[in-house]
C-alpha cells in the first residue's frame, strides 16, 4: 500500500518472485531452444527464427496457464496464496514473452520479404470456414496477445483505483477469452502443422487443469455464497470464543455480500469481507498489530473502524455485532466505510 | 471478489470450457493426415498421431 | 494487401495515434489529479514518481476516450 503512486512498490518478497520467474523462463526458453536445436539443428536463419517462435510461444502459454490457475488455486488452498501476492508481474512478463513470440513471427514475415501479406492472411475471410486446417489461427493468437495486452497496460494500481475495482475486475475477466483464443491458437497452428503428440497431450492436460480449478473453485464459493436468513436484520455469527483469535469467520445473508466477523482478542469487530484494494476475501486474512491484513496483497484496516492506519486513506464498510445470550450476532445493513462498530467481549 | 463477480465466473468457466473444449477435439479430429502419408482414411490420423 | 485489411489498420493507426497524444497529456499533467491515493474517492493531488506516469501511457493509449471523459470532469 502506498500514499501515492511509484513505478513498482519493490520489497524483499516481489525481488524473490521476479528472480525466481525470470529465471524459470530463460531456463525453459534456453533449455527448450538448446534441445530442439541438438535434436534437429536449423538449416538456415529462418529455421533458427522458427525455433525461436516455438519455444516462446510454448513458454507463453505454460506461464498464462500458470496465472489461470493460481487464482483458484488460492481459494481451494490457502498454501498457495504466495503465489498471488504477485500474480500481477507474472502476467506482464506472460504478455512480453507472448509479444517476443508475435515479433519472432513478424521478423519470419520480413525475412521472407512477405510482410504485405500478413494483414491479409488475417483478412481472408473465405479461409474462416475451413477449418480446421485452413483457418487463419494467426488472428486467434492476435485475440490473445490484444487481451493480455489490455491487462498488462492497465496492471498498474492507479488503473484499478481510476477505473474503480468492479469495472477492473470485470475488465480483466477478459484474460479469460483470451486463454481460450490462446488454446485454440495452437490446436488450429501448431497442432496442424506439427504431428507430434506431445502437443495435443500438453494442451489438452493443460486447458482442461485450469478449467477444472475454475471449476471447482466456483463450485465452493457457491455453497458459500448460500448464505443464512437473518432474522430481523441480524445474522446469527455463532459464539465469539469460537473464532480463533486474529481470524475472522466469513457470514453472508442470503442474497447479500460476505461479512468478515474478526476477533483480536476480547474485541470482536465484523467489516465487508471485499478489500478496497481489489475486492480480495479481507477475511481470509489475519489481524497483525491490531490490523486487520488482506492476504491477497497485505492490505491493512485497523480492527476498530475499518480504516487504513494514516497516511493511507482506504476504508472498509463495518457491521453493528451484539452478544445475545451468549452468541454473536451481525447486523446486516452496513455502517459507512470507517465508522467505528468494535465490540468487547465480557 | 463481490458476489456478481463470482456468479459470473460460475457461468463462464464451464461454457468457456465447453466452446474451447469442443473447438480443440474438434481440431484434432479433423486435422489432416501427415504430409507424404499412405492413410487416406482420415479416421485414423488421430490414432496414428498418438501412437 | 486486401482492402479490408488497410481498413481496418488505418482505423487501428488513428485510434492509437489519438490515443498517444491524449496519453502524454496525461501522463504529464492530467494523472495526478484525477484520482486520489488508492481507495481515495475524492479526486486530491496525488504524489507519482516518473516510473509510474510512464506505466500508465500504454493503458491510457487504450482507454483514451475514458481518460479524456474523465479529465474533462464527467465520471465514468
Amino acid at each position: 500500500m502506498s500514499a501515492g503512486f511509484q513505478a513498482v512498490q519493490w520489497n524483499a518478497a516481489k525481488i524473490r518472485y521476479d528472480a525466481i520467474l525470470l529465471g524459470l523462463v530463460a531456463l525453459y526458453i534456453g533449455g527448450f531452444i538448446a534441445v530442439a536445436a541438438a535434436l534437429s539443428p536449423p538449416a538456415d536463419v529462418a529455421g533458427w527464427i522458427d525455433l525461436r517462435l516455438k519455444a516462446f510461444g510454448s513458454c507463453a502459454f505454460l506461464m498464462l496457464s500458470a496465472v489461470l490457475a493460481i487464482g483458484p488455486l488460492a481459494r481451494l488452498n490457502p498454501r498457495f496464496l504466495p503465489l498471488l501476492y504477485n500474480r500481477r508481474h507474472l502476467g506482464v512478463a506472460t504478455f512480453l514473452v507472448a509479444l517476443a513470440h508475435a515479433g519472432f513471427m513478424v521478423e519470419w514475415y520480413i525475412l521472407e520479404s512477405d510482410i504485405a501479406n500478413l494483414a491479409g492472411e488475417l483478412t481472408s475471410w473465405a479461409d474462416y470456414l475451413n477449418f480446421p486446417a485452413g483457418f487463419p489461427f494467426k488472428t486467434l493468437g492476435l485475440i490473445a496477445l490484444l487481451c493480455m495486452l489490455v491487462m498488462a497496460a492497465t496492471s498498474h494500481d492507479y488503473w484499478l483505483a481510476f477505473l474503480t475495482p468492479p469495472l477492473w475486475k470485470a475488465i480483466h475477466m477478459g484474460i479469460y477469452l483470451g486463454y481460450g483464443a490462446a488454446a485454440l491458437h495452437i490446436a488450429l497452428g501448431a497442432m496442424q502443422s506439427n504431428r507430434h503428440p506431445l502437443i495435443p497431450i500438453l494442451l489438452f492436460a493443460l486447458f482442461g487443469a485450469v478449467t477444472l480449478l475454475h471449476i471447482l473453485a466456483a463450485r465452493k464459493a457457491a455453497a458459500q455464497d448460500a448464505g443464512d436468513a437473518a432474522q430481523d436484520g441480524w445474522l446469527q455469527v455463532g459464539a465469539a470464543g469460537d473464532i480463533p483469535d486474529g481470524r475472522a469467520r466469513i457470514v453472508a445473508p442470503a442474497g447479500g455480500e460476505r461479512i468478515a466477523v474478526f476477533r483480536d482478542g476480547n474485541i470482536v469487530a465484523a467489516v465487508s469481507n471485499l478489500c478496497a484494494h481489489q475486492n480480495g476475501p479481507v477475511g481470509e486474512g489475519r489481524v497483525v498489530d491490531g490490523c486487520i491484513t488482506c492476504p491477497w496483497h497485505g492490505y491493512e484496516y485497523r480492527v476498530e473502524d475499518g480504516c487504513a492506519p494514516p497516511p493511507f486513506t482506504e476504508k472498509l464498510a463495518t457491521y453493528r455485532l451484539r452478544l445475545r445470550d451468549g452468541w454473536l450476532e451481525v447486523q446486516t445493513t452496513p455502517l459507512p466505510p470507517g465508522t467505528p462498530a468494535s465490540l468487547m467481549l465480557p | 471478489m463481490k458476489r456478481a463477480h463470482r456468479a459470473a465466473h460460475r457461468k463462464l468457466w464451464p461454457l468457456l470450457g465447453l466452446v474451447v473444449g469442443a473447438g480443440l477435439l474438434l481440431a484434432l479430429i479433423l486435422r489432416p493426415p501427415p504430409e507424404g502419408a499412405a492413410a487416406t482414411d482420415g479416421g485414423f490420423t488421430v490414432l496414428e498421431t498418438l501412437r | 494487401m486486401t482492402p479490408s485489411a488497410s481498413i481496418i489498420l488505418w482505423i487501428v493507426g488513428l485510434y492509437a495515434a489519438a490515443g498517444s497524444i491524449v496519453a502524454l497529456g496525461f501522463a504529464a499533467i492530467a494523472a495526478p489529479r484525477l484520482i486520489g491515493p488508492p481507495g481515495n474517492e475524492k479526486p486530491v493531488h496525488t504524489p507519482m514518481t516518473l516510473g509510474a506516469r510512464l506505466l500508465l501511457i500504454p493503458g491510457a493509449i487504450i482507454f483514451w476516450p475514458l481518460v479524456l471523459k474523465r479529465w474533462l470532469g464527467e465520471p465514468l
